[in-house]
């Protein structure tokens, strides 16, 4: 009687059967080849088998808490919200589905995993970490599918800064938990929000569609998509624009801190420089040049200024971001006299390198001309450009 | 009222259209007409604002195009555009693909769906109209491109050749007699392109010739013939307008056989 009470009152939280049959599993095949060493005799090493099964553990953890926000927040479940919109269902009301908020249940999942783990030390606090880091993480993105963009972003920071304390556990662990009364704030502001009808939720459900068809279902073809007489929706707002270009600046920094100076001056930096060329293409994305390369030069119309705007953003990125970098290895090579994998932390280049990340990220996705303005105001040649001569084509040449 | 002013439009160094001024009265129906490769598609892709001129404006019932974002809005609400080869959604039913232009210009949906069920009616498209758009033949997609932009219930109509691409004999008159009655009845302005003149004696008020990216002649039917002292066919008349030489050409051309 009171095992099925427990197990009704747990299964509320718990996840699809798979995951935690596959965390069972997983822990069976850790201990099955540890008792197996032991019963041949042979010299475990167990400094790796305390090791795995924490890893393991943790990263059960990290699944399960991607679970209770994925699987039990209608924001991030078109079925679940679309029922949801048939019912009374209210914001001041506990949701059918199954709680997000934490609970108790969460705690004794927690005690389990780290009991399984079998380790006194702190180390077994990465756990409960990784928990966390999959439970905001996930609430982070549901915050803003839910249109609560400034704790969706301070989530995010959080999640930055949990990562910054990771070389010390019980510091980062503690950092993890203070951020548990914001998620709890950011989890009702989130469903207040209800019904959620947004752009981005939207276009969430738009890209669910696999077929090149379905996702086309709205448009119209040429000419009435590219002369619609609607005004057109903001690619991106603001706020997101400016959030994302701290989250990429911080995160820099994160990486940094933990000798990861090479990455950021590396990969980031690449990832920078596709973002640049991304941008231009998205600008001239069947809205060509006015008068081509030779117009230009027979005309002596060199620069187009309402056109040529659009350069102005990518070219000063494409300036700020090896500077930035080139300045920070510099800063390093002169303080340390050389670079190397992970890189001893050097504060005035991460901060030189991480601030050019977030400068160039704030100049591709804030600075003008509007996108949207700019299509319908500037001059330009419409070409419709759709990869037309597929036979995937969602559209027909007449 | 269209309106363009010293219009010059250019792609590479070749001008395409040079120093273009053209007034187009509201409640007419205009053709533009001229050979193959001489701006008539250009001019109109201009005035749909789907070219963006190196010199000069256009107007559009007193709205510069492109000058703000309101007015721009503006001008694509009361205007439509079809270009000679249209893109359709072939996945979509022409009766969908007609109902989604519609609510794009916020026509209500009772006068759309009456409006949509007599246009596939005359264009003999009323079983077709609930196939997807890639079952249709040429001809039946022209037919569904037409519709689309007759169902926005527009004032001025920008059509690129509507008259060809395999529009049959019944929808060659059908078109007509909707072009005539836009303009006759809803006082619409309609500008169109076409390489052959000969439709256009009964239905245009006013023909622009273009030779070399200039317009040559803007007048009716009866003022061209008067300017160029013939009372032949239309063709004939556009025909001297645009190659004066062309008939004493053919002239020497039959002396030498014979």
């Amino acid at each position: 009687m009171i095992t099925r009470w427990i197990v009704r009152w747990m299964r509320v939280v718990l996840p699809g059967s798979e995951m935690v049959w596959g965390c069972i599993l997983g822990e069976m095949v850790i201990e099955a080849v540890y008792l197996l060493i032991l019963a041949r005799g042979w010299p475990a090493d167990e400094a790796f088998f305390r090791g795995a099964r924490i890893g393991w553990l943790s990263f059960s953890a990290w699944g399960y808490g991607i679970s209770r926000i994925a699987r039990f927040h209608p924001a991030l479940n078109e079925q679940y919200r679309k029922w949801l919109e048939t019912t009374p269902w209210t914001a001041d009301r506990p949701l059918p589905g199954g709680p997000i908020m934490l609970r108790p249940q969460d705690l004794i999942v927690m005690a389990a995993l780290m009991g399984l783990a079998r380790d006194s030390t702190p180390l077994v606090l990465t756990v409960p970490v990784g928990f966390l880091l999959g439970y905001l993480t996930t609430l982070a993105f549901a915050a803003r599918y839910c249109g609560d963009w400034l704790f969706a972003y301070l989530i995010g920071m959080g999640l930055g800064a949990i990562l910054l304390m990771v070389q010390s556990i019980e510091v980062c662990c503690l950092v993890a938990v203070s951020f548990c009364p914001i998620a709890l704030v950011a989890i009702q502001r989130s469903l207040r929000l209800y019904p959620w009808d947004n752009d981005l939720m939207n276009s969430k459900a738009l890209q669910r569609q696999s077929n090149l068809e379905d996702r086309y279902r709205d448009r119209l073809g040429w000419p009435h998509d590219f002369l619609s007489p609607k005004a057109p929706k903001l690619m991106l707002p603001y706020h997101d624009g400016i959030g994302l270009s701290l989250l990429a600046g911080w995160y820099a920094f994160v990486i940094e801190f933990h000798g990861g100076m090479i990455i950021v001056c590396t990969y980031f930096s690449m990832g920078m420089l596709g973002a640049v060329l991304n941008r231009i293409v998205i600008y001239m994305k069947a809205h060509r040049w006015p008068i081509g390369l030779s117009g230009r030069f027979s005309t002596g119309r060199w620069i187009i200024p309402r056109y040529d705007v659009i350069y102005i953003a990518p070219v000063l990125a494409a300036i700020i971001i090896p500077a930035s970098q080139w300045g920070a290895v510099a800063m390093v090579i002169w303080k340390f006299g050389r670079l190397q994998p992970f890189q001893q932390f050097y504060w005035p280049a991460a901060i030189c390198s991480s601030l050019g990340i977030a400068t160039a990220s704030l100049l591709l996705l804030v600075m003008g001309p509007a996108l949207e303005r700019w299509r319908l105001a500037a001059p330009h040649r419409i070409v419709f450009d759709m990869t037309s001569r597929q036979s995937a084509s969602p559209f027909v040449e007449l | 009222m269209i309106q363009l002013e010293n219009v010059t439009q250019h792609y590479g160094v070749r001008p395409v259209l040079r120093k273009i001024d053209l007034t187009i009265d509201a409640g007419s129906l205009v053709a533009i007409i001229g050979p193959n490769g001489m701006g008539k598609s250009t001019l109109l892709g201009v005035m749909a604002g789907t070219l963006s001129p190196q010199h000069g404006t256009v107007t559009i019932d007193g709205l510069i195009r492109k000058s703000s974002v309101e007015s721009e809005l503006e001008i694509r609400r009361s205007t439509v555009y079809l270009p000679d080869k249209p893109w359709l959604p072939k996945s979509r039913t022409g009766r969908e693909y007609l109902i989604g232009v519609g609510r794009l210009y916020d026509i209500p949906d009772a006068e759309l769906l009456d409006h949509i069920e007599r246009l596939l009616k005359v264009f003999e498209l009323e079983k077709e109209g609930d196939w997807p758009i890639r079952s249709y033949s040429a001809g039946q997609q022209k037919k569904i491109a037409l519709s689309s932009a007759l169902v926005t219930r527009a004032r001025t109509y920008l059509l690129d050749e509507p008259f060809s691409g395999g529009l049959d004999p019944s929808g060659i008159l059908a078109l007509k007699h909707i072009l005539r009655h836009l303009v006759d009845r809803d006082k619409a302005t309609v500008v169109m392109t076409t390489p052959v003149p000969e439709l256009l004696e009964e239905i245009a008020d006013s023909i622009v010739v273009l030779r070399q990216g200039e317009i040559i002649a803007h007048d009716s039917p009866a003022g061209l013939r008067r300017v160029i002292q013939c009372s032949g066919p239309l063709d004939e008349v556009i025909a001297r307008l645009i190659h004066p030489r062309t008939l004493e050409n053919l002239a020497d051309y039959f002396e030498e056989r014979t």
